[in-house]
This record gives C-alpha cells, sequence and structure tokens, in this order.
C-alpha cells in the first residue's frame, strides 16, 4: 500500500470512495463494518459498499476481493474517451484520477489506467486554454478536486504574469483573508 | 565589500531549495558571510550624515540594494523554515537533523514540542494511551519517513551522462547541459555525484 | 461504522475559504469511539479473533489519522497567517479557533520571532515576501490608526484616507494586513 501523505486532506478523502467488495471469509464480530445488514457478524459472500481505505485493508488480508468501480469500467471509459473534456468528472467523483491512481497501484491491473491517461491529458490540454484564454469559470462545477486546484493556479499565475508584464508586480497585495474579507475579489 | 559571487550562490541554493522534496545540507558558511556583510554594510549606511542631495540619492540607493541582498536571504532562511516545519515528524523520527544549522535545530525542537503539545492537549489525551504516539515506526499507520521523493523535478545535465533507464521503460541519452524533467528519487544519487544541478 | 464522525470532520475543512469553526464536540465523540473501540480490540485480541483485531485497529488508527491531519492543517493555516498578517489574529478568524489553537499561535509567533533575531537582528523575516523595488512608497490610509513607531522612520501618524511616502520595509505587513494600501 502506498502512502501518498499522512497529512494530506485530499488524500483521506479521496480514500473515502465507496468501493464495492465481496468479503471472502466469514469474520466474526464485525458485523458493525455493514451496519445495514443488523448482523453481528461480517459473512462470506456478502457484497457491500465499503471506504476505499478499508477495502484496501481487506484485499491486502484477504479477507474480501474488490470490484472494480463502474466508473473505471469498459462501457464508461468509453463513453471518457468520446469526449473526455465535456463530461463533468466531478459527479463521478471529485477524486476521480486519485482513485483510479490508488486502485491501479493496488489492483496491478492496468487496462483501465491507460485510457485514462489519455483522458487526464486531454482534460488538461483543455484546461491550459481556458485558463490562457480566461473562460468561463462555469466550467469549474465539472472538474475534480485536483484539475480545480490546477486551474484555480493556473488562473494565478496567468494573472501574475500579465502583472509582472505591466510591472504592476511590485505592488504589495494584501493577505488573502483582507481580500475575501472585502469581498472585492473579482477576476481581470 | 563586493558580495557579487555570495549573491550568485545564495540565488542557486535558494533556488535548489526551492524545488527539492527533501531539505537539503545549510549553507552556513554562504550565510555567515552574507550575514556579517548585511550587519557591517547597515552599520556603514546608518553611520553616513547626510550632507548633500546626492548623498542623500546614493544612500538610498545603499539601503535598497541592501533590501534586496535581506529579501534573498529572509527568502532562503524562510523556504528552509518552512521545509522543516512540513517534514518536522519526518526529520525527527529519521534523525535527518545534521542538514540543519544549530538554530534551526533549536527552531525544530521547540516547534516539534509546541505542535505535539497542540495534538495532546486537543486529542491524544482524550483517548487510550497505546494509541497516542506519533512518532510510530509503523510506516502503514503513522506519518510519512519520506517526503515526496517521486516529485518531478526539472535538472541540468552539468557532464555527460550517458544512458539512464527511466521508470517507464524506455532510455534516455543525457549529455551536457541537457535539461530534464525527472523523478527526485531517481536522480538524487547523480545530484551527490555533482553531475547535475536542480533548475 | 466507527469511521463516519472523523469522516464529517475532515469534510468540514472543505466548507469554508480560511477554517471552520474548531468543532470541539465532534473531536470529543470521536476520542469516545475510539476510547471504546479499543476496549473492543482488546477483547478481540483476547479472543484471539484475529481478523476482528486487525479490522478494529485498522479503524482506530484511521479515525486517529483523520483528527490528527484536521488539527495539523487548521495549525499549518495558522503559520500561514502569522507569516503573512503578523502576530495578532483578526478577530473575525479568532472566533473560529480554540484556545488551544490560539495559544499555539501565540507560542509559533514567539518561536519565529526568536529564529530571525538569532540569525540577524536586522533581519525580519516576515517582512519582504516579494523582492523590494523601491526604498519608498506610496500608501493610502484604509484605517486610522493614529501614531505609529516605526523602527527607523520614528513616529509616523496614519489618518484615514491620507496618502503618505513612507519607508516600504516598515509597513510591508501593515500592507498585506490592509491597513494600508500601496498605490504607486
Amino acid at each position: 500500500m502506498i502512502k501518498r501523505g499522512y497529512w494530506d486532506i485530499d488524500d483521506i478523502l479521496a480514500d473515502e470512495e465507496p468501493i464495492m467488495v465481496q468479503v471472502t471469509k466469514t469474520i466474526k464480530g464485525a458485523g458493525f463494518l455493514n451496519p445495514e445488514s443488523g448482523e453481528l457478524d461480517l459473512n462470506e459472500h456478502t457484497r457491500f459498499t465499503i471506504p476505499l481505505w478499508l477495502a484496501e485493508n481487506m484485499a491486502t488480508r484477504e479477507l474480501a476481493k474488490i470490484e472494480l468501480p463502474k466508473i473505471f469500467g469498459e462501457s464508461y471509459l468509453n463513453i471518457l474517451e468520446a469526449d473526455p473534456r465535456i463530461i463533468s468528472l466531478k459527479d463521478r467523483s471529485n477524486y476521480f484520477f486519485e482513485v483510479a491512481t490508488k486502485l491501479n497501484d493496488f489492483l496491478q491491473d492496468g487496462k483501465f489506467i491507460t485510457p485514462l491517461q489519455k483522458v487526464f491529458v486531454a482534460r488538461f490540454v483543455h484546461l491550459y486554454n481556458e485558463i490562457t484564454h480566461n473562460s468561463d469559470p462555469k466550467i469549474i462545477k465539472k472538474l475534480t478536486e485536483l484539475e480545480r486546484d490546477i486551474y484555480e493556479k493556473g488562473m494565478k499565475t496567468t494573472r501574475e504574469f500579465f502583472d509582472w508584464r505591466e510591472r504592476k508586480f511590485d505592488i504589495i497585495r494584501s493577505a488573502q483573508h483582507v481580500v475575501n474579507n472585502a469581498k472585492r475579489f473579482k477576476l481581470k | 565589500m563586493s558580495l557579487a559571487e555570495e549573491i550568485l550562490q545564495l540565488e542557486a541554493a535558494l533556488r535548489r531549495e526551492k524545488v527539492c522534496p527533501e531539505i537539503l545540507n545549510f549553507e552556513s558558511e554562504l550565510v555567515n558571510k552574507v550575514v556579517t556583510a548585511i550587519e557591517s554594510k547597515q552599520k556603514l549606511i546608518n553611520s553616513i550624515t547626510i550632507e548633500t542631495i546626492e548623498q542623500q540619492f546614493e544612500t538610498q540607493i545603499y539601503q535598497l540594494d541592501l533590501d534586496r541582498i535581506k529579501y534573498l536571504l529572509s527568502n532562503y532562511l524562510r523556504t528552509r523554515l518552512f521545509k522543516i516545519q512540513a517534514l518536522a515528524f519526518t526529520i525527527v523520527i529519521t534523525n535527518k537533523a545534521d542538514m540543519l544549522s544549530r538554530k534551526e535545530l533549536a527552531f525544530l525542537e521547540k516547534y516539534y514540542i509546541i505542535k505535539t503539545n497542540l495534538f495532546k492537549k486537543s486529542f491524544l489525551l482524550k483517548i487510550p494511551e497505546e494509541f497516542r504516539s506519533i512518532d510510530h515506526e509503523d510506516h502503514s499507520t503513522s506519518p510519512d519517513t519520506e517526503p515526496e521523493m517521486n516529485k518531478h523535478v526539472f535538472i541540468r545535465a552539468l557532464d555527460t551522462i550517458g544512458n539512464c533507464k527511466l521508470p517507464n521503460g524506455q532510455t534516455a541519452n543525457i549529455n551536457k547541459d541537457d535539461i530534464y524533467l525527472l523523478p527526485y528519487s531517481l536522480i538524487k544519487p547523480l545530484i551527490e555525484l555533482k553531475k547535475i544541478d536542480l533548475i | 461504522m466507527y469511521t463516519e464522525k472523523s469522516k464529517k470532520l475532515v469534510r468540514e475543512l472543505k466548507t469554508s475559504k480560511w477554517l471552520p469553526p474548531y468543532n470541539n464536540i465532534l473531536i470529543n465523540e470521536i476520542s469516545t469511539e475510539i476510547t471504546e473501540l479499543h476496549g473492543k480490540l482488546l477483547q478481540s485480541l483476547a479472543s484471539q479473533n484475529e481478523a476482528l483485531t486487525v479490522l478494529q485497529a485498522g479503524c482506530l488508527n484511521r479515525s486517529k489519522r483523520s483528527v490528527l491531519a484536521y488539527l495539523n492543517f487548521r495549525a499549518s493555516k495558522l503559520e500561514t497567517l502569522r507569516v503573512e498578517n503578523g502576530p495578532s489574529i483578526p478577530p473575525h478568524y479568532s472566533h473560529q479557533l480554540s484556545g488551544d489553537e490560539i495559544d499555539y499561535f501565540r507560542k509559533y509567533s514567539a518561536l519565529l520571532q526568536e529564529y530571525s533575531q538569532k540569525v540577524s537582528s536586522h533581519l525580519d523575516l516576515t517582512t519582504d515576501l516579494m523582492p523590494p523595488k523601491d526604498l519608498f512608497i506610496e500608501v493610502r490610509v484604509k484605517e486610522d490608526i493614529g501614531d505609529i513607531v516605526l523602527p527607523v522612520s520614528g513616529q509616523v501618524t496614519f489618518k484615514k484616507n491620507t496618502s503618505q511616502l513612507v519607508r516600504r520595509e516598515e509597513v510591508a505587513a501593515l500592507i498585506r494586513q490592509g491597513v494600508l494600501q500601496q498605490t504607486n
């Protein structure tokens, strides 16, 4: 299991992704993991959803088998590859690429990761164009957490670049919280 | 007293520190030189009695120049300090403290204490004793013992290195002055051999 | 399932631009849960139910990690605030913090100053965060703060809505705090 950052909030949240598993060995007393069943024990063959961190935990110890989520399955990948830019990945998972990477590291399956790399690049190029041509901020609604971070950093860097070009860079700026509170933050 | 050479070295040290995921060796000789120079320059500027407009103008130029040197040094020290904060638990667990200056080490020790005290008072003292430690040797349940070693960095080859195997299976033929973007863990040994520089 | 509360705690961090109010109640609830789970873990250990023990420990460590990451994230925000904004906490921010966090801010502030002073008394690590271009700059006073004693310029009066020429190094922090605004 690859640890990506004990303290990293996004890593923790990505790990919460619901994953379908099938129990491969009955565990006495573990029914609390599946509260809906009302059972005391976790029985073999039970299929239910648990967070990714727990799924990996159980799979490593051969207590359960992970099922690849639909969003990484063939039919969904086909939709994605058709036009990667317009799909709202955020609806599928706010941590789409992180979850994909973690599952790939774990399952060592590899089939779904290559098309996803292409999807990522296509979306990234699209993002880059949006950033440098200063377009509609509504695009944010379709972006995953990672993409949104890229977008915001890109916008900030572009703004700073133009400021530097016009020699406005030497002006000391108010700290972010002052700006947040004055509500006078506007994208130029 | 010309600081030109030291300034270039300090700029390079700052750049390296900014891109590298690990904390690098503290440039104590360099920093000492710059601090001494700053202090003596400031004393010199303060001692000038300004009698003409030209003198006032000159003094202001010296002061601004000094301010910029101070900025450079501040930036270097700040960058390191923030890295030390971010990697505090890692440095303590893996004992990498020899990369730090004595003053940074003193900072780290106190920082570690105030931070763990915050965690203890807010939370850890409320849970059973066996689970209170943060500096666990067990990798799966405790903070990373390594910073992001796979972070990609830009490098410039200072020498011809020849064939180098890349993580995706391809090989790259690295010649002098070539610039590449590679995972830090891959190129770290080359830095130590002084064959490449981080940019 | 023992980790719902800690998940909720971490998620809260995303709901605010800076920090959400410190959720002491939830942290106490999670602590109780962990203690309870710990008791059960000892039982599983005694009855040699290895699989159960492992799962319970996993949940326990997960909750612990979530709370620690929550506290750490908040502490980092405080550290950034100190560097950007100086040694005082803006009033609307202090409401979001616990007493221990306010204490942490003060201690960190002192630590930062101590280090800065030790390196050189001529150096202030939190003044220029950008390369200085001018020795003197023009500022507009946004808040009436009256008379201030500056290290080199001495006593200066800052009256709201006036403009003045001031030494950049001394007022950089005040500009970042929003008290002054650079106009040239």
